[in-house]
Parts: structure tokens; C-alpha cells; sequence
């Protein structure tokens, strides 16, 4: 049966792509956060203007939306899950995030997200990521 | 689909992709429950735009699509444009917008657009959906 390879060792390094844009990102890290992502990377994010072509375009609105959190705020992936093939991978995990306010107030969330990314040579990149929340529809009968 | 203009010849699994998303958007044009299903995971993963927070398996998946026909106006519009589709020797991905139309219990219309994304596997040959994120709005 041709089963696909799963390589254990491709997974691990999509896990710390991932991880670390993570960490960069509940650090504010703002050099770290695209290290690793394709300068060509289509963005669909959570909040306004919800899609960036380009990794430079997500940098230009990074003060648009980055919350003003007191410290280190949450930032955590769960239930990671990866699919890594040969050249090409996709993951997809929850985010909960939160943190502190100037006013002190909190804030916490929780969002799906997923990744998808392509290997060139011996380096992944991500070329993808689409994070979200559930909308609620109108014509929704609940 | 309107997305014709490719910059390089496509490949193989790129066409096979591309008309894997044309046959399962037009089943969910038709309400063709099994051509929805087709070529989807039995252990699949759904983002929906509408809540549950995720759908895990075939038969959750398809639930989701129970909901979608309950608020969609008939006939069901779903199409996609931008579809792009990177394709690798065992695992590919694929991102569009969609475009629907909801419909609420006292008949206002309300045009959609989503962001997908999807996520496949090639076994024993064929491409599988494993995953699917559809999200709003789309901008």
C-alpha cells in the first residue's frame, strides 16, 4: 500500500516553526515573528483588515491591531496537530490568548488556526495561515 | 470557478485538485450529500464559519453542511475564485474565497463571502480532504 511517509523529523521542525512564532508573538519579538514565513505568505487573520498578501503588508498594520498588553500576555497553541509530507505541510491548532490592558483590565480568546507550509531544500517556510473565529449567521435557526 | 489564469502550467495533483474542489462545490450547489463527502477523510478536521468551534469527523462534518442548507437561499449559490493550490508529492494545500448566500427565517438576503482554506493527503494515490477552515468575512 503506498501510505504516505510520515517523517518524524519534518514534523518535529514544522512544531518549532510554529512554537516559536508563537512565543515570538506573546513576546512581541517583532523581528522573530515572520522569521520563518515566505515573504509571498497569504495571511487571512482574526481581526480587520483580515488578509494580507505578503509578509510586508502584515508588518506595516502590526500596530493597527497588536493589543497593547501589559507584559507577557498569553499566547498558547492546543491541540497542534501536523501533517507533514515530502515538500509540503499543514497543521492546525487552537490559540488562547490574553493578557493584561493598560487599564488593568483583561482580556482572554480562544481561535482556530491553521498553517500550511513548503520545504525548500532542507528549510520549511510558512506560505499560509488562516486564523478565525466562529461567526454566527443570521439565518442560523438556534 | 473563475479562476483560470495560472502564471505556470499546472501540474498533475494541481489539476486533480482543482476539479476535486469543482466536483465538491457543485455537489454543494446540487445538496448532493454523498458527492460533498467523496473525497473527504473519514477522520477529518472542520474549522465552520458558523459555531461548533470545530467539527471533528466525517459525520460532524457533514452536520455542518445540514445547518448550511437550513440558512442558505435556494438554489444553494457556493462558488470560489482565487483558488490557489499548492501541491506537494503526498500533501498539498489550497486557499479561494467563497461566496454564498444566507437567508434568515424572515427572508433577508445577506451575500457572504469566506476565506478557505483546505488541506489534503495523497493515499493509496488519490487526493483526500483531511481539512477544511471556512472563516468570515472575508475582508
Amino acid at each position: 500500500m503506498n501510505t504516505p511517509s510520515i517523517s518524524s523529523g519534518d514534523q518535529e521542525q514544522v512544531r518549532q516553526i510554529l512554537e516559536q512564532w508563537a512565543k515570538a508573538t506573546r513576546k512581541n519579538l517583532r523581528e522573530e515573528i515572520l522569521k520563518n514565513h515566505a515573504p509571498d505568505a497569504l495571511i487571512y487573520d482574526v481581526l480587520p483588515p483580515m488578509k494580507y498578501e505578503g509578509t510586508d503588508a502584515y508588518r506595516r498594520s502590526w500596530d493597527d491591531w497588536q493589543p497593547d498588553t501589559q507584559g507577557e500576555g498569553q499566547f498558547d497553541l492546543q491541540n497542534l496537530s501536523i501533517a507533514a509530507g515530502v515538500d509540503v505541510a499543514f497543521a492546525h491548532c487552537f490559540i488562547r490568548c490574553g493578557g493584561a490592558l493598560p487599564d488593568g483590565k483583561t482580556f482572554e480568546d480562544l481561535v482556530r488556526a491553521t498553517f500550511c507550509l513548503k520545504k525548500a531544500g532542507k528549510t520549511w517556510s510558512v506560505a499560509h495561515q488562516h486564523i478565525s473565529k466562529p461567526f454566527k449567521l443570521s439565518g442560523e435557526k438556534s | 470557478m473563475t479562476n483560470q489564469e495560472q502564471q505556470e502550467p499546472s501540474s498533475k495533483d494541481e489539476t486533480d485538485i482543482r476539479a476535486l474542489i469543482e466536483r465538491w462545490a457543485k455537489a454543494v450547489r446540487e445538496e448532493n450529500r454523498a458527492g460533498i463527502r467523496a473525497d473527504h477523510d473519514s477522520e477529518m478536521l472542520m474549522f465552520d464559519v458558523p459555531p461548533p468551534f470545530l467539527s471533528q469527523g466525517l459525520d460532524a462534518y457533514m452536520k455542518t453542511w445540514e445547518m448550511f442548507f437550513s440558512c442558505a437561499e435556494k438554489p444553494v449559490a457556493f462558488d470560489f475564485h482565487d483558488v490557489k493550490i499548492t501541491a506537494g508529492k503526498d500533501v498539498a494545500f489550497a486557499t479561494a474565497t467563497g461566496q454564498c448566500m444566507d437567508i434568515d427565517p424572515k427572508g433577508k438576503r445577506e451575500e457572504l463571502k469566506f476565506r478557505l482554506t483546505m488541506g489534503l493527503r495523497k493515499i493509496d494515490g488519490r487526493w483526500r480532504v483531511m481539512h477544511e477552515h471556512h472563516s468570515l468575512p472575508a475582508v
